[in-house]
């Protein structure tokens, strides 16, 4: 008897606790971010989800000299769910050396939720080859933000091309005026290792 | 490369044209102490990288939150928090934003001395960058509600026809549009 009123118990539960999940593709999530309602479109919990998997390609280590500065990126997929959106996305870190092997920046180390490490984004509605990052860098206050596009090209995926559209936004904060981009405002081209 | 265009204004009603900023496409508004009243500034639309993908050949485009930023909220608090050394009367002070999803106006009728306390702009980007997915509006009430957390921000959405709507949350978390 004790173990009927446990499973009717824990059913009931589960029933309560469920929310009805409503899936959109992760190539279709970028036709939802101009509507009035974002990806939530109405529904209570939502999950932009790879069906298809279609983020699987932009992972792995990425590495590429530009401009004299070496940059290597790491790219992983994940899942975050905040009880309302739940979303497959890609994260990066990334190491930006000079030709000495001086470090510029380094974010390889951060954890998921810094805000430095780049986060998705979308994949952008012209290709399912290009996906957007948000960036947030160290002197974000200074304009170090924007947004950073990669695309995978080449026998097997196996060449990327990555640039910053630089946003600019400048914080009350700043005091040392407009800071210089560490990432990429023109296209460098990276090889998956 | 595209760029907004903006002004500040000061308490004498002179308007002084916003620079661009490092490379990007937003403005850096500047603030005197003494004199600013507030700001407005139009919003791009999405506008086209410059760049192809590799692999379809396709360009492809930027898009833009047409909506006040993390950096616009913060420089609207300090213009409100400043009414407390320039004599500007609190109900002068205001921040505006035009675009093609509409014109949106902030008012302050809180207490400035509320205004503190406030996070790092790292912060404020991340918090944002993730409400805004959940809609224009209400992404944007959420961040007022849930990171900036001072009371008495004031949205209003000024319509085509010159109506102005207020916009707030309900208890629920979603946006309702009031009278003026």
């Amino acid at each position: 008897m004790k173990k009927v009123i446990t499973l009717i118990l824990v059913l009931s539960l589960s029933i309560f606790s469920c929310k009805a999940q409503h899936i959109i593709p992760v190539e279709k999530a970028v036709d939802y971010l101009d509507k009035e309602d974002g990806l939530m479109d109405g529904k209570d919990y939502v999950y932009v989800k790879d069906i298809n998997n279609l983020l699987t390609k932009f992972t792995g280590t990425w590495k590429g000299t530009y401009n004299s500065k070496n940059f290597e990126f790491k790219i992983v997929k994940t899942t975050t769910d905040d009880g309302e959106l739940k979303e497959d996305l890609l994260l990066a870190r990334y190491k930006i050396t000079d030709s000495n092997g001086r470090v510029i920046e380094n974010t390889l180390d951060l954890p998921d939720d810094s805000p430095y490490v780049l986060f998705g984004g979308y994949i952008i509605k012209e290709s399912i080859y290009t996906y957007m990052l948000n960036y947030i860098g160290k002197n974000t206050n200074c304009g170090q933000n924007g947004n950073v596009f990669i695309s995978v090209y080449g026998t097997n995926n196996t060449k990327m091309k990555l640039f910053l559209q630089v946003a600019g936004e400048m914080y009350f904060d700043c005091t040392t005026g407009a800071a210089k981009q560490v990432l990429p405002t023109k296209v460098v081209t990276l090889t998956k290792q | 490369m595209k760029k907004e265009t903006g002004y500040v204004q000061d308490k004498n009603g002179v308007f002084t044209q916003l620079n661009d900023t490092n490379g990007g496409h937003s403005l850096d508004i500047k603030i005197d102490r003494d004199n600013t009243t507030g700001y407005i500034y139009t919003h791009l639309n999405d506008f086209p990288t410059g760049k192809t993908d590799p692999k379809t050949g396709r360009p492809f485009i930027n898009k833009i939150k047409r909506m006040f930023s993390p950096a616009d909220v913060i420089k609207f608090l300090q213009i409100a928090k400043y009414t407390e050394y320039n004599n500007i009367p609190l109900s002068s002070v205001y921040g505006t934003m035009v675009s093609s999803s509409g014109t949106y106006t902030l008012k302050f009728t809180g207490n400035t001395a509320d205004i503190k306390d406030l996070k790092t702009a790292e912060e404020y980007e991340s918090d944002y960058i993730k409400l805004m997915k959940k809609g224009n509006e209400k992404g944007f009430l959420r961040f007022l509600r849930d990171h900036i957390k001072v009371e008495g921000i004031e949205l209003y959405k000024i319509k085509n026809s010159g109506r102005i709507r207020p916009k707030t949350l309900d208890e629920s978390g979603k946006v309702e549009t009031g009278d003026c």
